[in-house]
This record gives structure tokens, sequence and C-alpha cells, in this order.
């Protein structure tokens, strides 16, 4: 029980991570990544660490992975052929989807894709009504011909998504076991099993989403499972999943959708780790690549998480880290439009051809080259083509095409670019914040990414907030959230009766908690070591929009739903101004979460055996230039001071310090800034 | 001059706080219009009624904030205080139809008026003789519900129950409304709370800098966008259904005089205020035009009152786009949504690979209402159906979507099988009902409805049964709206797009909406596009071989030499009949 590593595969890098519980000692590497078989870069990636800080295999007790396949699969449309039976009459619903159209005023704009194409969209006759009564019977030899001719048509796999059957899956159930008599080996998935909620479309294409990525994922973590007994590693790989918790390859398969979010809930998972060991209360995580940017938060010491998400249009109805992405990172490019209006993103360079001075034959300004010419970034700091060539090319591009339009100078109009990304940035973390009635002045900002620690200050400033936090090695942040989290496991059903009813909700809960124990087992845990946590979704009736409460209280009685209730209301005054006490309370869902606890790493200390500062140079701030001193984040010691202005430099990373700041290392050597 | 990264900022400061007005409202209202369908706008409005901000999510609600608040407020200010809130519905007052109810709140600074918070939300009953508010036989508006006038219904954060109960005796379903009222007024206050510190933050002199110079800039980039389109005036007309008390198709007629960086749009031309309730006011045809035209000149420009400088809309007195006081206009949205198809066409000479060919182009108010069997209990209902897009330059027509001004979501089955007593029978595309063309037109929507156990009112206000939507450019028409009550059985009946009909227990009703016009000549569609149509049922083989010319093997080949010889075949027809193919 020493070892733990974690891996993060991205675009174009996959970062590794190992913890050596015997030493404290963290190791970091970086290859990069192999698309379309990101298993190989993975694997690679394992075996460069292992064999840098020469670990015997056997040591490692611990193996967690976050993975863009699920991602992909869903934001490129990349979706294998499935069937899809439906009511009679209903085969379109998941074609129309809510009817609307993604964008008001764009007459070009198209609907998300329809997934399933009509020709392997069949109906049977068989229907429920809202209460769970029949009321057209089921026709099994119909419910035949269709899946014949589904199997007939060499599809992947058949979804079953059949009204009310998250109350009545009598019907559903019928259809899969008709499949498995026509073709045993044939897949199938049944909505009433994978997601169990109200709203036919939404269960329907979550059902048939999970099944796709599904599909795309169970090699792929086969290939993983094989490739790493084969190196002698005799640990169970772990998933991280977009709630925040890493979970096994046999639920990663079953339950595929849940990883679409894999890696930036690594993210959120190492940002909450730094509010524990910085004791902070209210931290927002601030993770800026090259083309976007997540923003999540840390509440109380807790990831704030929603029941749902959205990605390319489609929803995405499962549990997650409540994360937000905005269009502007540091490859965003910066442009003047017909207004005269400076504009950055949403279009990236990206890593290729990347900012002007990449040198990588990129000609359009981005933020990057606008921290070049403010001097915030080194120009020595890209290891390809010919840097001062480069960095002229990049002034010049910049002047002709941002600031001479402006009408300003090269600096002035690199810092508007910098307000302007920073905006986005703010409105972003005002939506996370404001929109649930909190005031992003009483948080603090934890930065990383590439991008991140360059503008953390002034968005932390424009936020009127406090202090940020400049955590270790940002550039792998991720990664390193890979190896803290913990296992969690969540299950939803709705709620079988809709007023609050104790009796039916701990039936309910029970057959959940049930359910969860089972999982764990699977993974070799004893109940003994799971911690189960009980919420409700409530709404008042007529309502649409529910919130999810946290059971006040651990078992179900009448008291505890009852304070629950009363729960409910104080979270609608918080978030909307007001609550009807009064009003009837809706019950629309119960959910149940199972965690066993990671153990956290031991704090390492930091030696600094090198000199902290390097040069200094020539930095642009408000008002003019001044000359900066740049330091390695590698000689910095705990308890060091530095005021700013001031820059940090380390592989893959640059951090800013405006003047007026300053900068405290901790004893776990994380950065905090005080604005 | 401000600095254009701080402006840029502000502008999201002000985005900012009517998303999230946006987002109260529709997470605690009550009406399915307004939570599930998203009928509904917020907005903000400086001390001197100027608009600055706007929720982009309906854009017909844009014109009745931006009318009412400049036109009435004026009246109002001088007694306004702290906590006070203007409710009204008037179209003589600059609203639209009634169920679309304002809120307007003064946001106080120092006991001075620094700004306006406004909402609007499409309630689904506002009273008068049609469950749902959308009778189709009213002759003047006194039939059509409830008319608040302008009336100070909030103090203080909190609703006159003396008001409020007037209001709530005059409407089906007051439990349900109540959780409406209540709705807006939580957004308004929101409203106030991020606007008075946005206003603190900046201060009175720096946030009037900041204001004109957003609104300014909004002004110039909006007449850029214009000045890129060719000078000259293009013309449009079609016809609607009758307004439902006379049977008569009525006259649309529409030009569009783009001179410079100004446009001018003019519905002189247009038919005389009808009798029935196929009327609509100025603030409506003004939003339905503006939101397509939007399209035309930018589509992340802001909404604010810097936006409209360059538009002047003309609507003559007298006729159904700016009716006599009191004139009924419950269908009133139906004359908009087809400004929207104008539009499109008059524009077509202008920037065709822009254009697109005619949508759906009706709102499709459906409403319903009776006892439910299950409790004895009193409802009401009111949706609209999404129909075909028009084909594009490059791309097909959406099948099944709202469009132009309109972008309300569906309601899902489970939700309306849970609230009311009625199956959802059948929920589908409908097969050849697009417009054929290089690029076809999108697929129209058959939505079935079966009112089990009792008898129930159902009511259709719409339109579009006559006009077929149109295709551009050699493109050809879509299939137009029908509407069936018990269909596909002996007993089946045609009802008219404005009606209301008394079903009987177990009754279907069948709602087919029109596919969209297509873009170009349907010859030049590639064939295996029309093969994967076929495939997939959206058109059937007939139709691939008489409107396409191409002829199938199998289910899954073209015949290349058969599709040849039937395409030559079709153009030899056309030239023979006069050379247009249409």
């Amino acid at each position: 029980m020493t070892v733990r590593i974690g891996v993060d595969t991205g675009g174009t890098f996959t970062d590794v991570v190992l913890y050596d519980a015997a030493t404290g000692e963290i190791h970091i590497t970086k290859t990069p990544s192999t698309p379309p078989n990101f298993d190989e870069g993975v694997l690679t990636g394992i075996d460069k660490i292992i064999e840098k800080t020469d670990t015997e295999p056997s040591t490692v007790s611990f193996l967690s992975h976050g993975t863009t396949v699920g991602t992909n699969a869903v934001l490129e449309g990349d979706i294998p052929d499935l069937g899809l039976i439906t009511n009679e009459g209903l085969r379109d619903v998941l074609e129309i989807g809510d009817q609307t159209r993604p964008e008001l005023y764009n007459l070009q704009v198209d609907k998300p894709p329809a997934l399933v194409p009509r020709r392997l969209r069949r109906e049977v006759p068989g229907r429920f009504d809202s209460a769970g009564e029949i009321i057209d019977p089921f026709d099994e030899t119909q419910a035949r011909t269709v899946v014949e001719s589904l199997a007939e048509a060499d599809v992947d796999s058949i979804v079953v998504s059949l009204l009310f059957s998250y109350l009545e899956d009598d019907h559903e159930r019928r259809v899969g076991e008709i499949i498995e008599r026509v073709d045993p080996e044939l897949d199938y998935a049944l909505s009433s099993a994978v997601y169990p909620e109200r709203r036919e479309y939404d269960r329907t294409v979550t059902t048939v989403l999970n099944e796709a990525v599904k599909i795309r994922i169970q090699d792929y973590l086969d290939r993983l499972d094989t490739g790493i007994a084969d190196r002698g590693l005799d640990v169970p790989l772990t998933v991280m999943h977009s709630g925040g918790g890493i979970f096994g390859t046999t639920q990663a398969t079953e339950f595929a959708i849940r990883t679409v979010l894999s890696g930036p809930a690594a993210g959120a998972v190492a940002t909450r780790d730094v509010c524990q060991t910085e004791a902070l209360e209210n931290v927002i995580g601030l993770d800026m690549g090259g083309t976007s940017t997540d923003v999540s938060v840390v509440e109380d010491g807790d990831i704030v998480r929603s029941t749902a998400g959205e990605i390319n249009d489609l929803p995405i109805n499962t549990p997650m880290i409540d994360i937000h992405t905005v269009g502007a990172g540091g490859g965003s490019i910066v442009w003047i439009d017909e207004g005269g209006g400076l504009r950055v993103g949403p279009q990236s360079a990206g890593a290729d051809p990347g900012p002007i001075c990449y040198d990588r034959g990129g000609t359009e300004p981005t933020v990057t080259d606008a921290n070049l010419v403010l001097g915030r970034i080194d120009p020595d700091a890209f290891l390809e083509g010919n840097m001062s060539t480069a960095a002229q090319r990049a002034r010049d591009r910049f002047r002709t095409e941002i600031a001479d339009p402006l009408g300003e100078s090269l600096e002035e109009a690199a810092m508007s670019v910098l307000k302007v990304a920073n905006a986005k940035m703010s409105r972003q973390i005002r939506k996370v914040t404001v929109e649930r009635g909190q005031d992003p002045a009483s948080f603090s900002l934890v930065a990383f990414g590439g991008a991140g620690p360059l503008q953390a200050a002034a968005v932390g400033r424009q936020m009127e907030m406090d202090s940020i936090v400049l955590p270790q090695s940002p550039g792998v942040f991720s990664a390193r959230g890979l190896l803290l989290a913990d296992i969690r496991l969540d299950e939803s059903q709705a709620s079988h009766s809709t007023r609050p009813d104790a009796e039916i909700a701990r039936s309910q809960f029970e057959s959940m908690e049930a359910t969860l124990v089972e999982r764990f087992d699977e993974q070799g845990f004893d109940r003994r070591e799971v911690d189960v946590e009980y919420a409700i979704d409530a709404r008042y009736e007529g309502q649409s929009y529910e919130r999810t409460v946290a059971l006040a209280g651990e078992t179900v009685t009448e008291e505890t739903l009852g304070a629950t209730v009363e729960r409910f209301h104080d979270v609608h005054e918080q978030l909307y101004g007001y609550s009807m006490p009064n009003e009837p309370v809706e019950l629309v869902a119960l959910r149940s979460t199972g965690t066993v606890e990671t153990a956290p790493l031991e704090a390492q200390s930091v030696d600094a055996d090198v000199d902290a500062v390097r040069t200094e140079r020539k930095v642009y701030f408000e008002g003019g230039f001044r000359t900066t001193p740049i330091y390695r984040r590698s000689g910095l010691s705990v308890g060091q001071q530095l005021e700013g202005p001031a820059i940090i430099e380390e592989p893959g990373c640059t951090s800013l310090l405006p003047p007026g700041t300053t900068a405290n290392v901790t004893e776990d050597g994380n950065v905090i800034v005080t604005l | 001059m401000v600095d254009t990264g701080e402006l840029e900022i502000f502008r999201h400061s002000l985005k900012s706080i009517v998303e999230e007005m946006g987002v109260t409202l529709q997470r605690t209202a009550y009406s399915t219009n307004i939570k599930i369908r998203r009928d509904h706008t917020c907005a903000l409005f400086d001390a001197d009624l100027r608009h600055i901000a706007q929720h982009d999510i309906a854009p017909q609600h844009i014109g009745s904030l931006v009318s009412v608040i400049p036109k009435n407020v004026p009246d109002w200010e001088d007694d306004l205080e702290p906590g006070d809130g203007i409710l009204i519905n008037d179209p003589d007052k600059g609203a639209v139809h009634l169920p679309d109810v304002m809120l307007i709140s003064p946001l106080f600074h120092d006991d001075e008026i620094v700004g306006y918070a406004a909402n609007s939300a499409h309630h689904v009953d506002i009273g008068g003789g049609t469950p749902g508010g959308i009778p189709n036989d009213s002759t003047e508006l006194y039939a059509e519900g409830l008319i608040i006038p302008g009336v100070r219904a909030v103090r203080d954060w909190s609703y006159d129950e003396q008001i409020l109960s007037l209001i709530l005796r005059n409407v089906r379903r007051p439990d349900m409304r109540r959780g409406d009222y209540q709705a807006q007024l939580g957004t308004n206050r929101i409203g106030e709370q991020r606007f008075t510190a946005l206003y603190e933050s900046y201060g009175a002199e720096q946030l009037t800098t900041y204001l004109d110079e957003l609104l300014d800039y909004t002004e110039r980039r909006v007449r850029a966008a214009i000045a890129d389109l060719p000078d000259g005036q293009y013309t449009a007309e079609d016809y609607m259904d009758g307004d439902g008390i006379v049977d008569e198709p009525v006259r649309l007629r529409m030009a569009i005089t783009v001179d410079g960086d100004e446009i001018t749009v003019d519905f002189t031309g247009t038919a005389a205020e009808n009798t029935g309730p196929l009327n609509c006011t100025p603030a409506m045809i003004f939003a339905g035009t503006m939101s397509v035209i939007m399209a035309f000149i930018g589509t992340d420009l802001p909404k604010n009152d810097g936006f409209y400088r360059p538009f002047e809309v003309i609507t003559p007195e007298g006729t159904m786009v700016n009716p006599s006081d009191n004139a009924p206009v419950a269908g009133g949205w139906e004359i908009p949504m087809r400004a929207g198809d104008l539009v499109t066409k008059a524009l077509a000479d202008a920037v065709p690979e822009e254009t697109i060919g005619a949508t759906k182009g009706m709102v499709c108010n459906v409403a319903y209402g009776g006892t439910d069997p299950r409790n004895e209990s009193e409802y009401v209902y009111y949706e609209t159906v999404a129909g075909g897009y028009g084909g594009r330059a490059t791309k097909d027509g959406m099948d099944a979507v709202q469009t132009h001004f309109q972008n309300t979501a569906n309601s899902p089955i489970e939700e309306l099988e849970s609230e009311l007593p009625v199956y959802v029978r059948r929920y589908e595309l409908i097969p050849d009902s697009a417009g054929a063309g290089r690029q076809r037109g999108g697929l129209g929507v058959r939505r079935d409805l079966e009112f089990s156990d009792h008898s129930a009112s159902f009511s259709l206000l719409t339109d579009r049964t006559r006009s077929a939507p149109w295709g551009v450019f050699g493109g050809k028409s879509a299939r137009p709206s029908r509407f069936r009550r018990n269909p596909d059985t002996d007993a089946e009946v045609e009802l008219e797009s404005k009606s209301t009909t008394q079903l009987d227990p177990d009754d279907v009703v069948s709602i087919q909406t029109p596919g969209g016009g297509g873009y170009g000549d349907p010859l030049e569609r590639d064939p295996d596009a029309v093969l994967e149509d076929v495939r997939n049922e959206k058109v059937s083989p007939e139709a691939a071989r008489e409107a396409y010319g191409v002829e199938l093997t199998d289910e899954t080949n073209v015949d290349g030499d058969a599709t040849a010889a039937r395409r030559s075949e079709l153009r030899d027809t056309a030239a023979a009949d006069g050379g247009e193919l249409e």
C-alpha cells in the first residue's frame, strides 16, 4: 500500500502523477496522447513513470484514470449503429427532442444529431398510463417481429424506451427477454434500468447516449485492464466519473455516460483538496487551457454538483460536478468586429498552429500573444522555432490587426484583450455564484491549467476576491485530483409518491441502498466502509424545476422528511428571493450516494535547492512597463514572501503577481496571493 | 470615450442580470408556457426609459416591453415608490395579446428612480370565454379575457391582495396562476438587487457614460451590418387563412427598403382590420419582423435601444397590423409569424445565399380544457407545435422545430399525461410534408391527442391551411397544415384553423403542421441524399420519383441510369410547361 498513480488524458498530452506514500514524494511526467487509440498513450505514460521512479509494479496500490474517450464520442457524434424501440406513434420523440432551435438569430443553425436514424427506430403496441396502469396490452408477436428486423439490420445494440417505464418496467423487460431469445449475443439497454426518471425524451436520449458511449469505451477499458495486468500491476483500474468520484471499469462501462466529464471532474477534486489543506471554505476552480476555461465551485468544503448538464446541445442527465465552460483560453483568437468592438474567441488557434509566438504557422493574434506583448511570458519558453523572430512577428501582427484599428498603443490594446478575456471568465464565475445566490467576493480562486495562473489575479480582483491560490504544478493539477478521488457511486429513482411520504421514501431508499452495497461489493468494499447519504429533489406542486436537498437526518422518518421539506423552503428563498411555506411541496426524485474515502496525500516539505530569482525583465502593467523579478517555482521555500510585481515560472506554466499583491508560500507548497 | 474592454465587461454585467432574472422566472413559474416552454422574457431599462438589456430567449416579447415602457411609464413615474410593481397587458397601451402579462418594477437609489426591471410572461389562462386565452370567435377585445390597463398591483414587494384576488377570480386555475404572478415578482426582485449593486459600483455619472456608449456602440454595429446589404426595395406578400369569423384569405404585404445604413419596413397594402381575432398590435409585428431581420444582420448583436435606432416600421392605422382600440387580437401572433417568412422571401433577392425557404410559418396555438375525470377538477392547457424549417443554400431545413420569433419547447408527454386526462397517441414527423429542393425543407409534425373519458373543449387559433410554405430558387412548396377530429376513421372530420370544438369522450384530435419550403431545383439534389430520406421514410419512393426524379433499384441503391433518364424527362416536361420549374 505505498504507491498511487493517476493518469489524465487530454487532447494533446497525457499527464501522469505518481505519489509514493513512503517518501511523500510526488513525481510527474507527460507523454503525447495517442488518438484515436488513447490507451497506448496511457500505458506508455505508466511505463514512463514507473521507469523514471524505479517503482516495483506490485507496490502500486491505486491506479486512477481520467479519460476523454466518452467525451469525444459525444462531442464528435461518434455514435455506433443502435436500434431504438418505443411505443406506437412515438418513434420520433428522440429526433424531435424539445422542438427548439439551439440559436435564435441564426438561420443556418442545426439541431443536435438524432443519434439513431429513423429507419432503426421501431414501435411496439402496449402502453401504461401515468399511474402505471395498463391501457393497451403488450403485443408479443409484434415485438418479436420488430426485434428480428433490428437484428437483421445488424445493429450493435438495441435501446428500449417506453412511456412511464420509470413507474412500470414490465413491457420494457419483456422486450429485453425477446431480444435475448432472438439473438443472445445482441446487447440491449432498458431505459428503466439506466435512467428511471420522468420525461420520455430525457430518459430516451440518456439511455441512447449511455449505450453509445458504452460501446465505444468498453473495448478501450478492456485493453487498458489487460495492459495493466501484463505489466504486473496488481491493482484494479478505476475511472474518474463526472460526479467527481471514481468507479471500477465494470461500472464505467455500464454507466458509460458518466465518464463524459471525467477530465474536468478531476480538476474539481484537486481544487477541493487544496481548499481543505489550506483551510479555505469557499473556492472557485479556474482551469484555463488552450481553447476554453472550466469553472467549478467548492462551497463549505464540498464540490457543488448538479443533476444534469448539456454537451453539444444534448442533455446529459446524470449527477455531475457543476462545471461551466467558457470559450476563452490561451489560444483564443482576438478580432475586431464590424462595430469596432474588440472580441476574444470563441475561435481558437488550438495547439496547432497555436498562437503566433509558438512559431508553428499561426497568423492570428491570440490571448497568449497578448501576454507575450506585455512581457508576461518568456519568449524563450517555447522550445520550437526561432523565438526572437516569432515574438517580433506576434508584435507586428498584433499592432496591425488589433492596436491600430482600436487607435491604441500596442500595450494598451494587449491589456484590453486580457480584460475582455477576463470579463468572459468573470461572467462565468458570476453564473456559478451569483445565480446561486452567492457573493463571488466570498470565494478564493484556485488557478490552474496552462494559462490560468496568468489571468487569475486580474479575474479575482474583478470579482473583489481577497485572494487566489496557485497550487503546485498547476499544469498537471487535474492528474493530481485523480490520486485524491473518493470512490463514489450514485443512485436515483423517480419518487413513487409525489407527496412526501416517509413510508414510501424509506422503502425506495432501502432498495437504492441495496443496489449501492452490491456495487461496492463488486469493487471489494464491505458495507461498513461505505458512507451512504440521502437527498430528495423537490419543488412546489405546479413548478417544473426541482432542487436537490440533502435529507435532514440519517434515516428517513416523518420528522426528518418534514425537516427536509422545511429546508427546501429555505433553499428556494435563498435562490429566488421568496418561498411559499403554505404551498404543497412535491417530491420528484430520490437520490442516494455511497462513498468510500481515499486517504489524503501526506504533506511533503518543499526544499528549495536552487536560487529563487532567475532573472528579471520588463513587464507591462496598467501605467507602463516595470522591471519585474522572475522567480523559479522550484526555488521557492515554505514561508517565503513575494511582493508583486513578480512572475513565477515553472515547466508548463507561468504565474503573474500584479503590483500591490503579496504572495506567501504555504507549508504544502501552494502559493497564496493576497490581492 | 469608454475603453472597449471596460465596455465589454459592462455589457456582460448587464447581460448577467437579465439572464439571472430569466432563470428565476423559469425555475419558479407554474404555467407550462413559462416553466417548460420558456415563453417569457426579462429586460432592464434605464431612468430615461431606454431599453438597455434583454434576456435572449423569446423574441416575441421584445416588442412588448420596448413598446409599453416608454409609452406608459411617464404617466406613472411621479407616483412610484420603492417596491412598487405595475401589471399590464392592455394592447391599447402598447401590449400584445392578453395572456402576455407584464410586471414592471421601478428601481430606486436614494429616493430616485435609476431604472426599471420588467418581465413579460405568457400565462396559460387570462379568463374570457375560451380556456387558454385563445378564442377564435371574438369580435372585440372584451371577449378575450381580463384587460389589465396598468395597475399598481405590488407595494413594498408584495402583491396587493385586493387586486390580486380580483385578477385570480377572473382566470381558470387561480391556484396555479398565483404561482406565476409570484414568480414574476421574485424575478424583478432579483433584477432590483443586481442592478442596484451595479449602479452602486459604477456610480450615477459613470453608469450613464457607459450606457450611452453601449447603445452607441450597438447602433454602430447594426448600421455597419445594414450597410453590407445591397440597397434597394424588396417586397413580398402572402395570404392568411380567414379571421375565424369571415372565411376569406387576407393579404399581408411587406416592403423592406435598405437605404445605406438604415432599413424601413412598410406594411402598406396589408388587409384592413379583421372582424375576428386575426389582428396584431404594432408591438407584435415589430417583434416578429425584427427577430428575423436580426438573423440577417448578425447573430450576436446586443439587443437594446441602440439596435432599433436605424429601423423604421410603418404600420398604417386601420390595417390588421395596427387595428383600432378594442379590436380582437387573440390570434394576432400568426401575423408576425408569417411576416418572418416574408422577410426571408423579400431578402431572397438581396442575399440569396443567406435566405431560406418558407418555414412552417404558423404559431399553432392549441388550447384545451374540461373536467379531469380522475379527480373531477377543472383543467386548462395551452401548447404550440413545431414544424418544418425552410431549406437553405447548403443544407436542408431542420425537421420539427419552432421557427422565427418562436422557440418555445414542447411539453414532455409524461408531464402532460400526469397533469391532464389526455394520451398523446402520435408525436411524429410527417413523411413527404417538406417542400422538395436541392436542399429540401424540414418535415412537419403530427401530434394526436386522445381526450380520454371526458368531453373536452378544444380550440385552434392558428393558420396556414391554405397558403403552402413556398420554396425559393426553384424549390417546391411544402404541405400546408391540417387539423382532423378522429383521424383515419370513418368519423374523420376536418377542423378549421380557427375553431373551437366540444369533443365527445375518447375523441382524438390530430394536429399536423406544415413542412418547410425547398431551396433550389430538386432535380439537382444529390440522389444519395434522396435515397437516405427514402430509407428513413421521410420521403416516399413515389415522391423520390415524382419530385426528385430519383429511381431506386432496391431499398439501398439508386438506379443511376434510370434516374438520369427520369430527371431529363421531368426537365423536358417543365420546359414544355413554360420553362419554369414551379
